[in-house]
């Protein structure tokens, strides 16, 4: 009995060293899973604050990360789910807000432009702020 | 037989003209909700689920919150909605550190551990903290709302906010123009909007594209009656920022024009 156990011990501590390892990997995926997507979540929508720097491939390449995450979020727990897509979702929408203003109206102020393009654009006129031919506001609107 | 005018009517006519068609006459056509006092301006009560869950509704202060976070840590950050009773905070929630909980976790600021602190938020009270007041007058002044300046407090160095928990700004927002809104009324002075002023304090995502959407070339609806209900610049402008009834900080040009009592020195 003692010599079977004694060979078979080997075996059992590999097996078991073997499954330890398997087992921490596991683990650790598990963590970094949910760290992963938050990163990549925080990476882009840190961005909004300089949307309007971006180029508009870099605002496309964010939009689509943006539509990568949602799949990657859409499988968390509910809580995490709901808030952050709800972020995603908003950030994202910044994103396609500032891509079509500028297909809308690419010459003139209207549209929003790269700042550093625009540095004189400190000080713009109400028909400029709503394009070259538009009011600020529509209109018959009373005020402000 | 037509109607005649009588020679006091015929001299009242200009004059009703005129305050009608002055910004004195034009603000007098609006309704501003009658200011609460600088230590409750800002606070709120938020009761989406709390009465019906049997507890009391949350007292907030954003007075309280604004020195020590930017606007954007809550409402970019953490999603809160701008719309008080909107956003979905639950204790589930806030226990797994989304929402207050982000803050309030019982290790960084009293959370949800402790029995005995359930009524610091849950008080139902709109002037819980009214006592943490007094140490505010420090900072500049400013006419309305808090009666404080809480640009200039920023710009001084009087307070600092964090503006981020976990997502750090790129850096300094590159935009900063200020937009001059010309009026439609006649005589009511243009406004202006200082993109510079609320970028220390939100992120663009904040206003752009669900308040603000200038992708059609204007803002449908931006008017003063649009305002009053709290929608556009009212949003935050009535509830939290200096109030409507300040009208030279966005009709600059009104602002010596005495349409409210200048209110006392304080």
């Amino acid at each position: 009995m003692k010599g079977i156990l004694a060979r078979a011990l080997p075996a059992l501590r590999a097996t078991w060293l073997l499954l330890a390892i398997l087992s921490c990997g596991g683990a650790r995926a598990e963590q970094q899973g949910p760290a992963d997507w938050r990163i990549e979540f925080e990476a882009v929508c840190v961005k909004t604050d300089l949307a309007m720097t971006l180029s508009s491939e870099e605002l496309g390449d964010l939009v689509a990360r943006c539509d990568r995450l949602a799949e990657r979020i859409g499988a968390e727990e509910e809580i995490v789910r709901k808030v952050f897509l709800k972020r995603l979702q908003s950030c994202r929408a910044l994103f396609v807000f500032v891509l079509e203003s500028r297909r809308a109206a690419p010459v003139g102020g209207g549209a929003p432009a790269p700042a550093q393009q625009s540095p004189s654009a400190t000080q713009q006129h109400g028909s400029d702020a709503a394009g070259p031919q538009g009011p600020p506001a529509p209109e018959g609107s009373p005020a402000p | 037989m037509p109607h005649q005018a009588g020679p006091v009517t015929r001299r009242a006519i200009p004059v009703a003209l005129l305050l009608l068609l002055s910004p004195a006459g034009a603000s007098g056509s609006f309704s501003f909700p009658e200011p609460p006092p600088p230590e409750e301006y800002g606070n709120l009560l938020i009761n989406r689920a709390s009465a019906a869950g049997g507890v009391k509704p949350v007292s907030f202060s954003h007075w309280i919150h604004r020195q020590k976070h930017t606007c954007r840590v809550c409402h970019f950050e953490l999603q809160f909605n701008f719309e008080a009773n909107t956003t979905e905070i639950t204790e589930d929630a806030n226990r797994a550190g989304m929402f207050c909980g982000a803050c309030h976790d019982g290790k960084q600021l009293f959370g949800h551990q402790k029995p005995e602190d359930c009524d610091r938020c849950h008080n139902g009270d709109l002037r819980r903290g009214a006592e943490r007041f007094a140490p505010l007058w420090r900072l500049p002044e400013e006419r309305y709302g808090n009666r404080i300046d809480w640009n200039a407090a920023l710009a001084e160095g009087k307070i600092a906010p964090a503006n981020k928990l976990t997502i750090d700004p790129s850096g300094e927002i590159g935009f900063s123009s200020t937009i001059l809104l010309e009026t439609v009324w006649p005589m009511v002075p243009n406004a202006t909007f200082p993109h510079g002023k609320h970028t220390k304090w939100l992120d663009c995502n904040d206003c752009h594209p669900n308040l603000f959407n200038i992708k059609k070339k204007f803002t449908v609806g931006l008017r003063m009656g649009s305002i009053i209900e709290r929608q556009y610049c009212g949003v935050c402008h009535g509830t939290v920022a200096f109030p409507l009834t300040d009208c030279g900080r966005c009709h600059p040009d009104m602002g010596k024009i005495p349409i409210y009592p200048e209110p006392a020195s304080r």
